[in-house]
């Protein structure tokens, strides 16, 4: 029960805090997605179910904070969750270096999951150019290697 | 088929959602609008979605609110610097305003005057002790001499008592020693000016039948040598003595010394000056061969 209000908990702070802080810092939070590192954390720790539903609810959330088109962050985030909830069953993703690799592969495919769902949809999008996608890989990476790392050592083992 | 179902849990639920959340933004493309499902998760979701907006609109609030008060901080401490500045630049302004006024009414005194003149700030005084000096900022570089009488806009000042490169030193007509050859503008009545130190004189050789009363104007007669006639000098203040052969006189000088700042040496090359003998205003109570007004005893 603790647990799962813990992670409701972050889940609701990650898409607050990405929301405020896009609104201070627009330029710098474009690149960070802070919900998606917390749907990766929980893929990583608690398994594939956990970081589906999770990127479920965060990705709603965060589509009708943000006013995109309803289910577009919530599709990304689940469909990442849940591949990096399978990949930490099969793999080891404790080390930092297998981590960090995750992160930078979780935060290009949710941004080409979100494009390619736009495209199959018929909505009209503009593309996201390759240092966009870098900068965004990078900033997402190097907040979630920070933030997952922070987590993990606060989280009761 | 319930084993089946239960191996295969999580992949049935991902199809689920991706299915259901597939077919959630289809309907939304189809109608261009928010759907039922939207208009549903949006009810669902309101409370949740207004605390995260009351939470993330008072956080943007308090954290804009902070940047504004930084903001305002810092610009309260530039423009107090620039007002301070400004209100320095305004005092510098003003001055000069009131030098340009004083120039030029200094100007169309030398205009006035038809007599070569130049003019001469004043750099230093001494009209609180005995004598009443001026020094000014023009000496024997500027062709000043002796003698030489110096005016501003009110009226005279006084004369070159010495002169040094760069410097001239000025006997004002209060100096207890200076003499001035006055005439009563109103009557024509003649007289002569004496420095009586405290920024007064006294106008001397005035019978008892002369008509000289209080706020007459005296001007400079041009009988001392050294003074142009028709020159402003001072008015007179207290006629007192009616009784006696000669009246005693008080004038006040029309320059006001303790403000004086720009004045005009009316460069005279007329003025007889020659050394060790007194010329007609020395003649007339102010000796060149005494000692300067400052090194004089107290009376």
């Amino acid at each position: 029960m603790a647990s799962t209000l813990r992670f409701l908990s972050a889940l609701l702070g990650s898409v607050v805090l990405q929301s405020v802080l896009a609104g201070a810092w627009p330029r710098t939070m474009a690149f960070v997605d802070l919900p998606l590192i917390v749907v990766l954390y929980y893929g990583i720790t608690q398994g594939p179910g956990s970081a589906l539903m999770g990127g479920l609810a965060a990705g709603l959330l965060q589509d009708v904070l943000q006013g995109t088109l309803l289910g577009l962050n919530a599709l990304s985030k689940a469909l990442v969750g849940y591949l990096v909830g399978m990949m930490g069953l099969r793999l080891a993703l404790g080390p930092a270096l297998p981590r960090v690799l995750v992160i930078a592969a979780a935060a290009v495919l949710s941004r080409a999951i979100e494009m390619g769902t736009l495209a199959i949809m018929g909505r009209r999008f503009a593309p996201l150019s390759l240092p966009f996608l870098l900068e965004a890989m990078l900033g997402t990476c190097i907040a979630g290697t920070l933030l997952i790392g922070a987590f993990r050592r606060q989280a009761p083992q | 088929m319930t084993n089946f179902l239960r191996d295969r849990r999580l992949p049935i639920l991902l199809l689920v959602v991706l299915a259901s959340l597939f077919i959630l933004m289809s309907v939304q493309v189809r109608r261009q609008e928010a759907g039922a499902p939207e208009g549903s998760l949006m009810r669902i979701a309101s409370p949740a979605v207004r605390a995260v907006s009351a939470v993330s609109d008072s956080v943007a609030g308090a954290w804009s609110n902070y940047v504004d008060l930084r903001g305002a901080r810092q610009r309260t401490a530039s423009l107090e610097e620039q007002l301070t500045l400004l209100r320095l630049e305004n005092q510098k302004l003003e001055e000069a305003r009131m030098e340009n006024s004083r120039l030029r009414t200094l100007l169309e005194l030398r205009d006035a005057l038809s007599v070569e003149s130049v003019p001469a700030n004043v750099v230093g005084s001494s009209t609180r002790g005995i004598s009443r000096t001026l020094l000014v900022n023009r000496g024997t570089e500027s062709g000043i001499r002796k003698n030489m009488p110096v005016v501003s806009a009110a009226g005279i000042v006084g004369r070159v008592w010495s002169v040094s490169p760069g410097l001239a030193k000025i006997q004002l007509i209060t100096d207890s020693a200076a003499g001035t050859a006055v005439i009563v503008q109103r009557t024509r009545v003649q007289g002569i000016l004496l420095g009586a130190g405290a920024d007064l004189c006294t106008l001397e050789y005035i019978f008892r039948a002369d008509d000289v009363s209080k706020e007459d104007l005296l001007v400079t007669s041009g009988l001392d040598g050294i003074y142009p006639k028709g020159l402003a000098v001072a008015e007179v203040g207290e006629v007192s003595g009616s009784g006696r052969l000669l009246r005693r006189i008080t004038a006040v000088p029309r320059v006001d010394f303790n403000q004086l700042e720009e004045v005009l040496i009316l460069r005279r090359t007329d003025i007889p000056v020659p050394d060790g003998l007194p010329n007609q205003a020395d003649a007339l109570g102010a000796d060149p061969a005494r000692p300067a007004p400052d090194q004089l005893p107290p009376r």
